[in-house]
């Protein structure tokens, strides 16, 4: 019984793929890089080239579709327990049965990570929307704290929208962020020292935000459960709107 | 008056406008700001709407006195008016922090519909050409505005909407005097038509600049005036095809004045009716079914205790059970239960093999609906028990719930 070991991401995880059709041996366990190694078991492990990685990426998008190698991508930075040896069955499967594994919808193995991925997928597109920056001395800092590893996911979507601006997303869960600058991003390991000050500006500007989102609503229609329903307490923390609710500072 | 001040005024003046979405425009960018095709949701009010755009009037201080409008000419209320660098600014301070998708800009009529107009423009411009905004907008166009204008807004904007409001032009001419049919279906008509030029000559190769990428859209208000659903429908089925509209929108009427002509105050806003408009409207786009079939001049109005597609399932069991292993898409479609996403996972799933009822649910079908209607590899289905007792365990929501919270649309 052999447990493969990676560093934990997704290039890792593709030359690990790259390792497992060299070998023609199979996994039958596999553990990122923060796990505890098992002692019970024999390990193999695999190293992360990232030129390696790239044409796996590009031989497995060929013959997989794009499309699956994107729900794959996506399921492996959900938080479903196992997502590593259900992505790689996933792959596995696709690799024999062409593009079509994808719709086998009713089969379990492509069940579960279509509904990894859909959810990663549902959260990323709900925190381009929630996701709230504020102007801490020129640059535009917005903390969040994601289920899955979506940072990756939304920075290039705010690399088009804000690209004259210097900007960092931090997840606050795991202590990374992305940082872009001149035109790129790069995902990098941060911290903050507690909450970060506002300006007097920036204060003027969440009242401004503060004062539409009250007075936009039809108070004969208030309905909080909807409300809830889209935007879900967790939410709250980094909202701006929902400061006085037990939200932001 | 301050900003502040003004925006609680603005915002207060728009927001029985229920349309605020940001979706349709594709892959517009800007030094500052993009566009999204699905559109995206920023935050959720305290009524569960959704908010997208900043949603406010350019001005609230209004020459025409429309008996259903709390901006009406004669009513008490704090009037103000922005000016076009102040509602641009405070757009490009909220989009930077990612608060919303852009900005819904519409106003009062202010002195004359082109006057208002021409506000409306400068304000877009400053926002496009000196900020080089890429973000949506979704702009007005004013009854009665002159075509120029119309085009000049049409260039710089997202899409664009005009209100019919009300249904039918006696209900216009007793309650709107000073609009009428043709000053708000001739702004229609010119956008309309702007846009299928446009969209002729891009196919023929020759580019320019895009005129409301994201189409038209327009609201109308349910129960201020006496027009039955039927008429409502078929309004909207006409706009769909004639002026091809991307939505139509439909408001609950809540009652803001005193008039002998409209519901009293303390009536409650027909939400229910609201949302079966809006389903009926749905099996209009995306279902394809007619007007016709929904409702017809001996039932002109939906039954609010059932979703009008399973109405018509009801009155028309000879179409069922419909056999999901074999039949076309089309049919599937019609089975109560069933939506768009879950009818196309239908046909990619049942390629690999006959589905069950286990794999109906999985594929997101509501089998306590859809099994009355349907046949798969399951062989136990129930035939329909006697009519009256379907339509007890398909009535949605239950009766007798408070029906004015809003709902979601559930097929």
């Amino acid at each position: 019984m052999a447990v493969w070991t990676f560093d934990g991401t997704f290039n890792g995880f593709l030359c690990l793929i790259h390792e497992s059709a060299r070998r023609k041996e199979r996994p039958e366990g596999i553990r990122g890089g923060g796990e505890n190694q098992p002692l019970f078991f024999d390990t193999v492990q695999t190293a992360t080239d990232e030129r390696l990685a790239a044409s796996v990426r590009a031989a497995l998008a060929a013959r997989l579709s794009r499309r699956v190698l994107t729900t794959g991508y996506y399921a492996f930075l959900s938080v479903i327990p196992g997502r590593e040896m259900a992505v790689y069955r996933y792959f596995a499967l696709a690799w024999t049965m062409g593009p079509g594994a994808a719709g086998l919808l009713a089969d379990g193995r492509v069940r579960a990570v279509h509904e990894a991925g859909r959810a990663v997928s549902r959260e990323r597109h709900r925190f381009l929307g929630l996701l709230r920056f504020s102007e801490l001395g020129g640059v535009l800092y917005a903390p969040f704290e994601p289920e899955g590893d979506i940072l990756p996911l939304v920075a290039g979507h705010f690399a088009l929208r804000l690209g004259a601006e210097r900007w960092i997303i931090h997840d606050t869960g795991r202590n990374t962020a992305a940082v872009f600058e001149n035109g790129t991003w790069r995902v990098t390991a941060f911290r903050t020292a507690g909450p970060l000050p506002l300006s007097g500006k920036e204060r003027e500007i969440r009242d401004l935000w503060k004062r539409y989102f009250s007075s936009t609503a039809v108070q004969t229609r208030k309905n909080p459960e909807l409300q809830r329903q889209f935007m879900p307490k967790k939410y709250w923390k980094h909202l701006p709107e929902k400061e006085d609710a037990g939200g932001a500072r | 008056m301050e900003t502040l001040g003004k925006l609680a005024v603005l915002a207060e003046g728009a927001k029985y406008d229920v349309s605020c979405s940001s979706s349709g425009s594709a892959g517009r960018r800007g030094a500052l700001g993009s566009t999204s095709l699905g559109g995206i949701c920023h935050s959720w009010s305290d009524d569960g709407r959704c908010i997208s755009l900043l949603k406010v009037l350019f001005s609230n201080d209004c020459v025409f006195d429309c008996a259903y409008c709390v901006n009406r000419r004669s009513a008490d209320i704090p009037r103000a008016t922005f000016t076009p660098r102040e509602l641009a600014d405070l757009t490009i301070q909220m989009y930077r922090r990612n608060y919303i998708e852009g900005l819904f800009l519409s106003s009062a009529v202010v002195r004359s519909p082109d006057d208002t107009m021409v506000q409306l423009i400068r304000t877009a411009k400053i926002l496009r050409e000196e900020h080089r905004f890429g973000g949506y907008i979704h702009a007005k166009a004013i009854p009665g505005a002159s075509p120029s204008l119309l085009g000049t807004l049409g260039l710089l904007a997202d899409r664009m909407s005009v209100n019919i409001e009300l249904p039918s032009e006696t209900s216009l001419r007793a309650l709107a005097p000073q609009k009428s049919r043709d000053s708000i279906l001739r702004p229609m008509a010119f956008i309309g038509g702007t846009i299928e030029e446009r969209k002729k000559k891009t196919r023929s190769g020759r580019s320019g600049p895009v005129f409301v990428p994201a189409g038209q859209s327009t609201q109308l208000m349910v129960g201020a005036s006496p027009e039955n659903d039927f008429t409502i429908l078929r309004l909207s089925e006409g706009l769909y095809r004639s002026f091809g509209l991307k939505r139509v929108y439909y408001s609950a009427y809540i009652p803001v004045s005193e008039n002998p002509l409209l519901p009293a105050p303390a009536t409650k806003p027909p939400m229910l009716r609201e949302h079966r408009l809006y389903q009926a409207d749905w099996l209009l786009r995306f279902y394809g079914f007619r007007a016709e079939e929904v409702l017809n001049p001996q039932q002109p109005d939906l039954d609010e205790s059932l979703d009008p597609k399973t109405g018509w399932a009801l009155a028309h069991q000879g179409f069922f059970p419909v056999d999901v292993n074999r039949a076309s898409y089309e049919e599937i479609l019609r089975v109560p239960g069933i939506g768009v996403r879950s009818a196309k996972r239908i046909l990619t799933a049942r390629r690999g093999h006959l589905l069950d009822g286990d794999d109906l649910g999985k594929l997101g079908v509501v089998m306590k609906r859809a099994r009355f209607f349907i046949a798969c590899k399951s062989p136990a289905f129930p035939a329909f028990p006697a009519g009256g007792d379907l339509r007890r365990l398909l009535s949605s929501p239950p009766p007798g719930k408070d029906n004015l919270r809003q709902l979601r649309l559930e097929f």
